[in-house]
Protein backbone atom coordinates (compact mmCIF):
# COMPACT_ATOMS: atom_id res chain seq x y z
CA UNK A 1 0.00 0.00 0.00
CA UNK A 2 2.33 2.32 -0.71
CA UNK A 3 1.90 6.24 -2.50
CA UNK A 4 3.01 9.56 -1.41
CA UNK A 5 1.60 12.85 -2.22
CA UNK A 6 2.06 16.63 -1.24
CA UNK A 7 3.61 14.86 2.38
CA UNK A 8 0.83 12.50 2.79
CA UNK A 9 0.93 8.61 2.50
CA UNK A 10 -1.31 6.28 2.13
CA UNK A 11 -0.78 4.87 5.32
CA UNK A 12 -0.66 8.22 7.20
CA UNK A 13 -4.21 8.77 6.01
CA UNK A 14 -5.24 5.43 6.50
CA UNK A 15 -4.34 5.66 10.52
CA UNK A 16 -5.54 9.40 10.95
CA UNK A 17 -8.74 8.47 8.96
CA UNK A 18 -10.49 5.20 9.30
CA UNK A 19 -12.03 5.67 12.85
CA UNK A 20 -13.33 8.78 11.39
CA UNK A 21 -14.19 7.55 8.05
CA UNK A 22 -15.82 4.52 9.84
CA UNK A 23 -18.00 6.50 12.82
CA UNK A 24 -19.33 8.68 9.69
CA UNK A 25 -20.18 5.87 7.26
CA UNK A 26 -22.00 4.22 10.45
CA UNK A 27 -24.20 7.83 10.96
CA UNK A 28 -25.11 8.12 7.64
CA UNK A 29 -25.41 3.91 6.72
CA UNK A 30 -26.84 3.57 9.99
CA UNK A 31 -25.41 -0.44 9.79
CA UNK A 32 -21.77 -1.37 10.90
CA UNK A 33 -21.58 -3.95 8.19
CA UNK A 34 -22.47 -1.89 5.66
CA UNK A 35 -20.55 1.15 7.22
CA UNK A 36 -17.33 -1.28 7.28
CA UNK A 37 -17.68 -2.30 3.42
CA UNK A 38 -18.46 1.62 2.73
CA UNK A 39 -15.14 2.32 4.66
CA UNK A 40 -13.33 0.40 2.22
CA UNK A 41 -14.60 1.41 -0.79
CA UNK A 42 -13.81 5.00 0.68
CA UNK A 43 -9.78 3.91 1.26
CA UNK A 44 -9.76 2.00 -2.07
CA UNK A 45 -10.85 5.17 -4.18
CA UNK A 46 -8.28 7.41 -1.82
CA UNK A 47 -5.47 4.81 -2.92
CA UNK A 48 -6.30 5.40 -6.60
CA UNK A 49 -6.77 9.03 -6.22
CA UNK A 50 -4.24 10.27 -4.16
CA UNK A 51 -1.29 9.98 -6.72
CA UNK A 52 -3.50 12.97 -8.21
CA UNK A 53 -4.97 14.73 -5.58
CA UNK A 54 -3.07 18.20 -5.98
CA UNK A 55 -4.15 19.60 -2.76
CA UNK A 56 -6.85 21.79 -4.41
CA UNK A 57 -8.93 21.61 -0.97
CA UNK A 58 -7.32 20.13 2.29
CA UNK A 59 -7.01 17.12 2.92
CA UNK A 60 -9.81 16.35 5.47
CA UNK A 61 -12.04 17.99 3.09
CA UNK A 62 -11.31 16.08 0.61
CA UNK A 63 -11.32 12.56 2.58
CA UNK A 64 -14.88 13.52 3.84
CA UNK A 65 -16.17 14.59 0.22
CA UNK A 66 -15.47 11.10 -1.04
CA UNK A 67 -16.82 9.33 2.36
CA UNK A 68 -20.05 11.36 2.16
CA UNK A 69 -20.85 10.88 -1.78
CA UNK A 70 -19.83 6.99 -1.36
CA UNK A 71 -21.96 6.69 1.59
CA UNK A 72 -24.95 8.70 0.31
CA UNK A 73 -24.62 6.32 -2.99
CA UNK A 74 -24.53 3.33 -1.33
CA UNK A 75 -27.31 4.23 0.47
CA UNK A 76 -29.51 5.04 -2.67
CA UNK A 77 -28.30 1.63 -4.22
CA UNK A 78 -29.13 0.02 -0.82
CA UNK A 79 -33.02 1.39 -1.19
CA UNK A 80 -34.91 1.65 2.35
CA UNK A 81 -33.53 3.15 5.37
CA UNK A 82 -31.62 0.48 7.24
CA UNK A 83 -32.40 0.22 11.10
CA UNK A 84 -29.67 1.30 13.14
CA UNK A 85 -28.54 -1.92 14.27
CA UNK A 86 -25.24 -1.81 16.01
CA UNK A 87 -24.48 -5.54 15.65
CA UNK A 88 -27.43 -7.54 16.66
CA UNK A 89 -25.27 -10.44 18.32
CA UNK A 90 -23.18 -7.40 19.94
CA UNK A 91 -26.17 -6.21 21.04
CA UNK A 92 -27.14 -9.44 22.27
CA UNK A 93 -24.03 -10.16 24.53
CA UNK A 94 -25.16 -6.29 26.24
CA UNK A 95 -27.65 -6.68 29.13
CA UNK A 96 -30.45 -4.06 28.25
CA UNK A 97 -30.33 -1.46 30.67
CA UNK A 98 -33.81 -0.10 31.12
CA UNK A 99 -34.78 3.39 31.09
CA UNK A 100 -38.17 4.85 32.11
CA UNK A 101 -38.74 5.56 28.00
CA UNK A 102 -37.38 1.87 27.36
CA UNK A 103 -33.77 -0.04 26.82
CA UNK A 104 -31.14 0.98 24.43
CA UNK A 105 -32.89 -1.00 21.62
CA UNK A 106 -35.44 1.17 22.15
CA UNK A 107 -33.72 3.95 21.55
CA UNK A 108 -31.73 3.33 18.66
CA UNK A 109 -35.06 1.82 17.16
CA UNK A 110 -36.44 5.84 17.99
CA UNK A 111 -33.52 7.41 17.09
CA UNK A 112 -33.95 5.45 13.31
CA UNK A 113 -37.67 7.17 13.02
CA UNK A 114 -36.21 10.92 13.04
CA UNK A 115 -35.91 12.23 9.43
CA UNK A 116 -32.38 11.65 8.07
CA UNK A 117 -30.51 14.72 8.36
CA UNK A 118 -31.53 15.11 12.19
CA UNK A 119 -30.48 11.22 12.62
CA UNK A 120 -27.19 11.89 10.87
CA UNK A 121 -26.19 14.59 12.73
CA UNK A 122 -27.26 13.12 16.46
CA UNK A 123 -25.75 10.03 15.68
CA UNK A 124 -22.17 11.80 14.87
CA UNK A 125 -22.23 14.04 17.50
CA UNK A 126 -22.25 10.96 20.20
CA UNK A 127 -19.45 8.69 18.15
CA UNK A 128 -17.58 12.14 17.72
CA UNK A 129 -17.28 12.73 21.64
CA UNK A 130 -19.85 15.15 21.41
CA UNK A 131 -17.73 17.75 19.04
CA UNK A 132 -19.87 20.42 16.99
CA UNK A 133 -16.50 20.92 14.79
CA UNK A 134 -16.02 17.18 13.76
CA UNK A 135 -19.61 16.85 12.84
CA UNK A 136 -19.78 20.23 11.03
CA UNK A 137 -16.55 18.86 9.39
CA UNK A 138 -17.70 15.70 8.60
CA UNK A 139 -21.23 16.41 7.20
CA UNK A 140 -19.42 19.58 5.22
CA UNK A 141 -22.34 21.43 7.40
CA UNK A 142 -22.13 25.27 9.08
CA UNK A 143 -21.45 25.05 12.79
CA UNK A 144 -24.93 26.82 13.35
CA UNK A 145 -26.31 23.67 11.15
CA UNK A 146 -24.88 21.40 13.16
CA UNK A 147 -26.57 22.90 16.32
CA UNK A 148 -29.69 23.38 14.97
CA UNK A 149 -30.42 19.81 13.72
CA UNK A 150 -28.72 18.76 16.83
CA UNK A 151 -31.16 20.48 19.08
CA UNK A 152 -34.22 19.73 16.68
CA UNK A 153 -33.29 15.83 16.81
CA UNK A 154 -32.75 16.21 20.73
CA UNK A 155 -36.79 17.90 20.95
CA UNK A 156 -37.96 15.30 18.30
CA UNK A 157 -36.43 12.03 20.34
CA UNK A 158 -37.70 13.92 23.66
CA UNK A 159 -41.53 13.65 22.11
CA UNK A 160 -41.08 10.14 21.02
CA UNK A 161 -39.48 8.76 24.26
CA UNK A 162 -42.45 10.55 25.96
CA UNK A 163 -44.75 8.79 23.19
CA UNK A 164 -43.04 5.41 23.98
CA UNK A 165 -43.06 5.48 28.01
CA UNK A 166 -46.99 6.60 27.84
CA UNK A 167 -47.68 3.08 25.52
CA UNK A 168 -45.50 1.42 27.69
CA UNK A 169 -47.39 2.46 30.62
CA UNK A 170 -50.91 1.53 29.10
CA UNK A 171 -49.77 -1.91 27.88
CA UNK A 172 -47.91 -3.35 30.76
CA UNK A 173 -46.13 -6.48 30.15
CA UNK B 1 -41.30 25.02 28.29
CA UNK B 2 -41.83 28.58 29.47
CA UNK B 3 -38.90 30.33 28.81
CA UNK B 4 -38.35 29.03 25.03
CA UNK B 5 -35.97 32.20 24.52
CA UNK B 6 -33.44 29.99 26.85
CA UNK B 7 -34.24 26.73 25.42
CA UNK B 8 -31.50 26.66 23.16
CA UNK B 9 -28.94 27.90 25.41
CA UNK B 10 -29.97 25.39 28.29
CA UNK B 11 -29.20 22.53 25.60
CA UNK B 12 -25.83 23.94 24.52
CA UNK B 13 -25.00 24.73 28.07
CA UNK B 14 -25.70 20.52 28.57
CA UNK B 15 -23.33 19.85 25.82
CA UNK B 16 -21.15 21.90 27.48
CA UNK B 17 -20.03 24.19 24.88
CA UNK B 18 -21.17 27.75 25.82
CA UNK B 19 -19.43 31.13 25.89
CA UNK B 20 -18.45 32.15 29.19
CA UNK B 21 -20.88 35.28 29.18
CA UNK B 22 -24.07 33.01 28.02
CA UNK B 23 -23.09 30.42 30.76
CA UNK B 24 -23.27 33.22 33.03
CA UNK B 25 -26.29 34.63 32.06
CA UNK B 26 -28.25 30.93 31.87
CA UNK B 27 -27.11 30.39 35.30
CA UNK B 28 -28.66 33.46 36.44
CA UNK B 29 -31.80 32.42 34.59
CA UNK B 30 -31.47 28.73 36.10
CA UNK B 31 -31.32 30.09 39.62
CA UNK B 32 -34.63 31.58 39.13
CA UNK B 33 -36.83 29.33 37.33
CA UNK B 34 -37.72 26.08 38.90
CA UNK B 35 -39.25 24.72 34.94
CA UNK B 36 -35.68 25.38 33.21
CA UNK B 37 -34.00 23.69 35.91
CA UNK B 38 -36.36 20.51 35.25
CA UNK B 39 -35.93 21.11 31.87
CA UNK B 40 -32.06 20.84 31.99
CA UNK B 41 -32.12 18.18 34.01
CA UNK B 42 -34.23 16.07 31.56
CA UNK B 43 -31.77 17.14 29.02
CA UNK B 44 -29.25 16.15 30.99
CA UNK B 45 -31.27 12.32 31.34
CA UNK B 46 -31.84 12.29 27.65
CA UNK B 47 -27.92 12.93 26.98
CA UNK B 48 -27.12 9.99 29.33
CA UNK B 49 -29.32 8.00 27.34
CA UNK B 50 -28.18 8.85 23.78
CA UNK B 51 -24.34 8.46 25.37
CA UNK B 52 -24.98 5.11 26.13
CA UNK B 53 -27.50 3.87 23.55
CA UNK B 54 -24.75 4.97 20.74
CA UNK B 55 -21.78 3.17 21.62
CA UNK B 56 -18.80 3.98 19.35
CA UNK B 57 -18.53 1.12 16.84
CA UNK B 58 -15.27 -0.49 16.19
CA UNK B 59 -14.41 -1.60 13.01
CA UNK B 60 -13.54 -5.49 12.79
CA UNK B 61 -9.92 -6.82 13.20
CA UNK B 62 -9.84 -7.92 9.73
CA UNK B 63 -10.33 -4.60 7.89
CA UNK B 64 -6.62 -4.13 7.39
CA UNK B 65 -5.92 -7.30 5.57
CA UNK B 66 -9.57 -7.01 3.67
CA UNK B 67 -8.51 -3.91 2.36
CA UNK B 68 -4.79 -4.76 1.72
CA UNK B 69 -6.04 -7.89 -0.20
CA UNK B 70 -8.84 -5.54 -2.07
CA UNK B 71 -5.71 -2.89 -3.23
CA UNK B 72 -3.50 -5.74 -4.34
CA UNK B 73 -6.34 -6.87 -6.79
CA UNK B 74 -6.39 -3.61 -8.39
CA UNK B 75 -2.19 -3.65 -9.02
CA UNK B 76 -1.62 -5.02 -12.89
CA UNK B 77 0.24 -8.25 -12.44
CA UNK B 78 4.17 -7.43 -12.68
CA UNK B 79 5.23 -9.51 -14.58
CA UNK B 80 2.77 -8.39 -17.85
CA UNK B 81 4.19 -4.72 -16.73
CA UNK B 82 6.89 -4.11 -19.33
CA UNK B 83 5.83 -6.48 -22.05
CA UNK B 84 3.56 -3.80 -24.17
CA UNK B 85 6.50 -1.69 -24.40
CA UNK B 86 8.65 -4.48 -25.42
CA UNK B 87 6.11 -5.22 -28.15
CA UNK B 88 6.43 -2.27 -29.45
CA UNK B 89 9.93 -1.88 -29.84
CA UNK B 90 10.11 -4.66 -31.15
CA UNK B 91 7.89 -4.41 -33.97
CA UNK B 92 9.54 -0.87 -34.90
CA UNK B 93 12.82 -2.48 -35.05
CA UNK B 94 11.41 -5.16 -37.13
CA UNK B 95 9.51 -2.94 -39.60
CA UNK B 96 12.80 -1.02 -40.10
CA UNK B 97 14.75 -3.85 -40.68
CA UNK B 98 12.00 -5.32 -43.12
CA UNK B 99 11.34 -1.59 -45.20
CA UNK B 100 15.42 -1.45 -45.39
CA UNK B 101 16.02 -4.36 -46.80
CA UNK B 102 12.74 -4.25 -48.91
CA UNK B 103 14.18 -0.74 -50.47
CA UNK B 104 17.44 -1.88 -50.99
CA UNK B 105 15.79 -4.56 -54.02
CA UNK B 106 13.46 -1.82 -55.03
CA UNK B 107 14.88 -0.65 -58.59
CA UNK B 108 11.71 2.38 -59.83
CA UNK B 109 10.98 5.08 -57.72
CA UNK B 110 7.21 4.26 -58.09
CA UNK B 111 7.62 1.56 -55.89
CA UNK B 112 9.04 3.28 -53.61
CA UNK B 113 5.90 5.39 -53.03
CA UNK B 114 3.67 2.60 -52.62
CA UNK B 115 6.34 0.55 -50.23
CA UNK B 116 6.94 3.77 -48.14
CA UNK B 117 2.77 4.03 -48.33
CA UNK B 118 2.62 0.39 -46.92
CA UNK B 119 5.16 0.81 -44.19
CA UNK B 120 3.47 3.89 -43.03
CA UNK B 121 0.03 1.76 -42.82
CA UNK B 122 2.07 -0.80 -40.66
CA UNK B 123 4.09 1.21 -38.43
CA UNK B 124 0.50 3.32 -37.55
CA UNK B 125 -1.21 -0.03 -37.02
CA UNK B 126 1.77 -1.37 -34.36
CA UNK B 127 1.51 1.80 -32.74
CA UNK B 128 -2.36 1.79 -31.92
CA UNK B 129 -1.22 -1.82 -31.09
CA UNK B 130 1.03 -0.83 -28.30
CA UNK B 131 -0.71 2.22 -27.37
CA UNK B 132 -4.44 -0.07 -26.94
CA UNK B 133 -2.19 -3.11 -25.14
CA UNK B 134 -0.41 0.06 -22.33
CA UNK B 135 -4.32 1.27 -21.92
CA UNK B 136 -5.22 -2.50 -21.16
CA UNK B 137 -2.61 -3.50 -19.11
CA UNK B 138 -3.22 -0.04 -16.80
CA UNK B 139 -0.05 1.46 -17.76
CA UNK B 140 0.05 5.17 -18.11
Amino acid sequence: MDGVTGGHTFESLLDEYRDKVFRLACSLLGNEASAEDATQEVFLKIWKALPGFRGQSSVSTWIYAIARNTCLSRRRMEGARRTFSLDEARAAEIPAREHPAGSDADVRSLIDRLPSKYRGVLVLFYLEDRSYQQVALALDLPMGTVKTFLHRAKKELALLLAAHATRKEEVPS
Amino acid sequence: MNCPEFEDAILEYCEGAISPAVRARVEAHLAGCGECRMYLEAQRELDRLLARSIPRPALSPAFGHRLAVRIQGERPAPRFRRLPRVLDWIGYLSLAFLAGRLLQQLPHAGDWVALASVAGCMAFGLWETGKALRHNYGHR
